[in-house]
């Protein structure tokens, strides 16, 4: 394993420790693994291999995610998965799900750096996501258990409530990072 | 000017708060709760402006949103803002207000010349009279410009910020007047997510000015107890100062929230504005209504006000707008007004009725309290000179066509009229909802919804207590239950008030011809009158649309709210139709102004106005001085200046140390996009235009993509890193593009192809490493690699270890040197960055941009797609026909390669260019001729698309595209510039370096 001291996170230029009183919490989770895994589900071997791999099938209702241990599954699209591993195993769960996927139509591709999770809790998590993101975050209707592909002001991300309520956690890009970060924090002055 | 008009008690003003301000260079001082229209008003001041083409003298009107006269400049310099609507500004501390179109000065106006000649300039007159003679219309403009101005827009940047915000929510209702209020409330009570905005500081809307009780309490009690219990809903959101200003498709709502107007400079913070941008299952649209002015001669003098706009001075404002009032009226609510002044104080001379009797309990009540009222009367002029003093008064024929008798002079200083009601049905209309024509009520009610939408109280024509909150109620519980709650609330209890019909009044007969006598307006901020519209009918404009166009009535910043139905009333009349068939113009977002600021938001400045992409090594860029450049959302380094280099010097110097010993360039930004799957060879055949399926594994291709019409799309190499498994590169700019373009062949044309795509663009970081000391460097930092040039050739790929990291490193080269281009994942890309340019420092490893990058590769002549093409050039065009395969049967554009167009000799070609002196550099994008000389317009031969000095050819090099370009090796061409400079070059091959490519393959 290379050494993980050695990684730079895409917010290096950003900090979210001094933001204003009322403002959410910012905090990012760096160097996770994500894998992005296409197949077809109509193919039970398909299906097989990743229950083995993952320990759970992948989920095949649209906006949902699974977790299974340290494993969690969004849903991106009808033959395509987020696979999101704790840092340092996206590797070896990329050379499992090759061995099992051999003979199977799929593709597994690492693409842990390229991504990176933010969350954002705290009383005005909603308000500061809302202030460029577009859908509908109340927790009647984007629950835990589920998840979107959205953006915020002008880059893409993926949003999952989380579990306890205290607010989302959302996956961006690593080019686009550093602007989200920016406009995050520009939008934070609404909270002094 | 400080005569005091503020009454002894009441109105919902803070008489404990003073507020000082300035009109005009003028000090006055209001209240707290005021406006600045009823803060003007307070201090005797009526006359606020000119008008906008003949410069009369023009008073505050309404009270509301509507307002076409009372529009103001606040402050100056970077907090100016231009045409406020002084009914609508909340008054503060140190306000400065000015008059719009005055000039020099309000009371001395010398533009008011124009208002002498006004019968020479009807509607249309500046378009047949200032287009003629053509060459003088820029003058005219210039001084039509200044003289028809309204007010200035800043100079300076807006120094405010401005904020955006999305919601959802089960309700929304528009309109915090009782209507509003009750159907959140039955919403909200059910427990649906309910948003309630109403643009004005206080809910409450029209009420607030009323005496009247629902559920046996005062309505201002009603209020205020209302809006506590919906503020303490949790899924309740209230915005005051929020107009809803466009309703959009997929009941898609903007509303613009004023979050600082209302306080002194001094205490502005953060946000200025807030567009919310919301999405409602259901809306409630309860806007309210607006009542019309009566359209007679001189009905625009200072001292003529709404109806209904004099009794909320009065009773909201504690404001007398006069001493002695005549009222002039076609129905019945304005005989409330007559009984609100009475209780102010205010002297009521006569209440003129147009309709020949009133009887109602209302008019009565007026009656009884000793008040005259003159039935079967009408205003036919207004006599004073910046102000009303007096008004003439005579008989009108019962059905209201003409006037007799003998005039009455009855003196006045305040004219209070009302010609009915229109329901507010800008957001209806602008939702799909065609507004339909009610002859009874004489009102554009809304039409029937197209969208989840329903209008409530007055904006349903609805004018009386009672009817408007049963209906809200019910819309309330309707829109609850739609949503799947539970409600049944019932209406908040009010009395009925019965009234009689209007008669229907949209000018008062003149005593003149047409075009004769004193105007009477009929668009006060635009100046159109009467006789504009009867003269456009005239000249054959019928259609209300072009009428609006020709006349200019309603196209000023009020949008003719209050001007327009009487527009549309007298063009009917003027045709013989009926109002029906006249229809209106269409109602457009915005409702209200909205400021540019709002619209923009945070999405403003380098940072934040567009995405600005990074690097994995963008700080270390930063660090080391890089000047950057934009590719496509990139931020590149574009070159590194040491000590105050400029960007010649420091190209140059990046240049040479590269061909010289080894040079280091950040190119993560190139699109990857890895293709997996059986078909993935077969899939690359179709999409590329050379042969993929016999490409050995561990090796690289480089490749066009063509679009359907044959032109190059985009380029780049691609490995082979499995059988099944591809990993492509595309341009910086193309990226998305290409992974959409081949997604849909994927999805729409090959859908049985097993091949899946995944962008990695943001997970590779790369460093291409290049010039001949290249070797040295990657060999000493990636383990595992077999460098020599026997076993690691040119266009071959190679998986190695920098310490413990897996790297992949591809021989690929774009500047004609030998090179790597190092790939790590991105969250090492900086720790990669770092050991080559350690173990490049015995070298002098130069890290360089994109600006020697482009220099490098001209010198031998490879194309950049998107700067030496632009859509229109063929592979065959670059001259690089080797590039596509005889073999196969097919690949995207193939076809097109034979049309007679790109089959043409002639077609532009890629050619290089020397100029004949060696420092001249053409500028990129300059046309080329073949004799200067020529009579114009002279014959293109072609134009320049890449274009630099070479340090390493010592001469400028050039690639151009020039017709029949590939058969003129050697022959002349002219660059003639803008400044009579011509340039004399001559034409070459594109490969101005190392020709034989020895270096490359070394």
């Amino acid at each position: 394993m290379p050494d993980l001291f050695q990684q730079h996170s895409p917010l290096v230029q950003i900090d979210f420790g001094e933001l204003q009183d009322n403002a959410p919490t910012i905090e990012e989770t760096p160097f996770l693994g994500y894998l992005n895994l296409r197949g077809k589900t109509s193919n039970m071997a398909f299906v097989a291999a990743v229950l083995k791999v993952l320990g759970v099938e992948p989920p095949t209702t649209a906006n949902t995610m699974v977790e299974s241990g340290d494993y969690r599954i969004y849903w991106l699209g009808p033959d395509e998965w987020l696979v999101i591993t704790p840092t340092g195993q996206a590797g070896k769960v990329q050379s499992e799900l090759n061995a099992e996927l051999k003979d199977v139509f799929s593709s597994i591709v690492d693409n842990s750096s390229g991504l990176t999770l933010l969350k954002i809790t705290g009383e005005n998590a909603t308000k500061l996501l809302n202030r460029d993101c577009p859908l509908d975050l109340h927790p009647w209707v984007f629950k835990p258990g589920q998840c979107a592909q959205t953006r915020f002001a002008k880059a893409g991300m993926t949003i999952a409530p989380l579990r306890d309520g205290s607010g989302f956690e959302i996956i961006i890009r690593r080019s686009f990072a550093d602007y989200i970060g920016l406009w995050m924090q520009d939008a934070c002055v609404e909270f002094e | 000017m400080s005569k005091n008009y503020r009454l002894a008690e009441g109105g919902r003003i803070n008489r404990e708060h003073t507020v000082n301000f300035q009109f005009n260079g003028k000090s006055y001082s209001g209240f707290a709760g005021d406006t600045l229209a009823s803060a003007l008003l307070a201090n005797g001041v009526h006359m606020v402006g000119r008008s906008w083409k003949y410069h009369r003298p023009r008073g505050i009107l309404s009270a509301g949103a509507e307002e076409p006269n009372a529009i103001f400049q606040l402050e100056k310099g970077k907090y100016t803002v231009p045409n406020a609507r002084g009914t609508q500004v909340e008054l503060y501390d140190n306000l400065d207000a000015s008059s719009v179109n005055c000039w020099p000065s309000l009371d001395f106006d010398l533009m008011s010349i124009n208002s002498k000649f006004a019968r020479m300039m009807p509607a249309g007159f500046y378009y047949k009279t200032f287009m003629w003679p053509k060459s003088m219309w820029m003058k005219y403009e210039h001084f039509i410009r200044k003289a028809s101005g309204l007010g200035e827009s800043p100079r300076q940047n807006d120094p405010d910020r401005y904020e955006h915000a999305h919601a959802h929510c089960d309700l929304l209702v528009v309109g915090g007047g009782i209507a509003g209020l009750t159907a959140a409330l039955a919403a909200g009570r059910a427990g649906a997510r309910v948003m309630l905005v109403d643009e004005q500081a206080e809910f409450g809307g029209l009420t607030l000015n009323s005496h009247a009780q629902i559920e046996g309490k005062s309505a201002s009690q009603w209020i205020e107890d209302t809006v506590a219990e919906l503020q303490a809903m949790e899924e309740v959101t209230l915005l005051n100062r929020a107009t809803a200003f466009g309703y959009h498709d997929y009941n898609f709502l903007t509303v613009n929230q004023r979050l600082t107007d209302h306080l002194p400079l001094s205490e502005r913070k953060s946000g200025r504005e807030k567009v919310w941008q919301i999405r409602a299952h259901q809306v409630v649209l309860a806007t309210g209504a607006a009542e019309r002015p009566l359209v007679f001669a001189n009905n625009d003098r200072p001292g003529v006000m709404l109806a209904s706009a004099v009794s909320t001075y009065v009773n909201r404002y504690a404001v007398k707008p006069g001493n002695r009032v005549v009222i002039f009226t076609n129905n019945d609510s304005a005989y409330q007004t007559a009984l609100d002044c009475k209780a102010a104080g205010i002297e009521i001379a006569v209440v003129v009725d147009a309709r020949a009797q009133s009887s109602s309990e209302l008019a009565n009540t007026v009656r009884s309290a000793g008040i005259e009222v003159l039935n079967g009367s009408a205003v036919v002029d207004t006599s004073g000179g910046k102000h009303v003093s007096s008004v003439k008064v005579m008989n009108l024929a019962a059905d209201g066509k003409s006037v007799s008798g003998s005039v009455k002079n009855i003196s006045c200083d305040l004219l209070a009229v009302s010609s009915g009601w229109s329901p507010v049905v800008h957001l209806s209309s602008q939702s799909g909802a065609k507004a339909i024509w009610n002859d009874d009520q004489a009102m554009f009610l809304p039409g029937t919804p197209t969208q989840a939408q329903v209008s409530v109280g007055a904006a349903n024509g609805t004018l009386d207590l009672k009817n408007s909150l049963h209906q809200a109620a019910l819309a309330g519980n309707a829109a609850a239950k739609a949503c799947g709650f539970d409600s049944d609330m019932a209406a908040p209890s009010a009395e009925a008030l019965a009234s009689e019909a209007i008669l229907p009044l949209w000018q008062v007969p003149s005593i003149h011809a047409s075009g004769r006598g004193p105007k009477a307006f009929v668009d006060m901020q635009n100046d159109v009158g009467v006789a504009d519209i009867q003269l456009a009918a005239r000249e054959g404009f019928h259609s209300v649309e072009h009428v609006k166009r020709y006349t200019a009535m309603g196209f000023g910043t009020d949008q003719g709210k209050l001007g327009n139905i009487n527009g549309m009333g007298v063009l009917a009349q003027t045709l013989g139709q009926s109002i029906a068939e006249t229809g209106t113009t269409t109602y457009r977002p915005n409702y209200t102004p909205v400021s540019f600021g709002a619209i923009a938001g945070q999405n403003l400045g380098d940072e934040l106005f567009d995405p600005v992409r990074k690097t994995a090594m963008h700080a270390w860029h930063e660090e080391n001085g890089a000047e950057f450049e934009n590719v496509g959302q990139w931020k590149r380094p574009w070159y590194y200046p040491r000590n105050g280099e400029s960007l010649d010097e420091a190209v140059n110097r990046e240049c040479l140390a590269t061909r010289e010993s080894v040079g280091i360039l950040d190119a993560s930004t190139l699109g990857k996009i890895e293709v997996v799957g059986r078909d993935a060879a077969k899939f690359l055949e179709m999409i590329y235009t050379n042969n993929w399926m016999k490409l050995e594994v561990g090796k690289a291709r480089y490749g066009f993509m063509l679009g359907e019409d044959g032109m190059v799309m985009d380029d780049g190499v691609t490995v082979r890193i499995a059988e099944n498994h591809f990993y492509m590169h595309t341009t910086t700019g193309g990226a998305a593009g290409v992974l959409a373009w081949m997604e849909r062949w994927l999805q729409t044309e090959w859908p049985e192809l097993e091949v899946f795509l995944t962008s990695v663009t943001d997970h590779w970081a790369t460093a291409a490493v290049v010039g001949p000391n290249s070797r040295r460097v990657v060999s000493a930092v990636c383990d595992g690699i077999d460098f020599s040039a026997d076993n690691f050739k040119f266009m071959d790929s190679r998986v190695g270890k920098i310490g413990d990291l897996e790297c992949r490193v591809n021989r690929i080269s774009f500047s004609g040197e030998l090179a790597y281009e190092v790939n790590v994942p991105a969250n090492y890309g900086r720790y990669m960055w770092e050991e080559l340019m350690q173990a490049g420092a015995e070298y002098n490893i130069t890290p360089y941009g994109t600006e020697t990058m482009h220099v490098l590769r001209a010198e031998k002549g490879y194309v950049i797609v998107g700067q030496d093409t632009d859509g229109s050039v063929t592979v065959e065009d670059l001259g690089m026909s080797w590039a596509l395969s005889k073999t196969k049967t097919d690949y995207i554009g193939k076809r097109s390669l034979n049309r007679p167009d790109t089959l043409r000799k002639d077609r532009k070609q890629l050619v290089g260019l020397v100029t004949e002196d060696p420092k001249t550099v053409i500028p990129e994008g300059a046309q080329l001729v073949d004799n200067p000389g020529a009579p114009m317009p002279v014959p293109m031969a072609g134009h320049v698309s890449s274009s630099y000095y070479s340090a390493c050819c010592g001469h400028s090099i050039a690639m151009a595209l020039v017709k029949g370009g590939h058969h003129r090796t050697g022959e002349t061409v002219y660059a003639p510039l803008a400044n009579d400079r011509v340039i004399k070059a001559t034409i070459t091959d594109t490969n101005f370096y190392d020709k034989e490519g020895a270096k490359a393959n070394a």
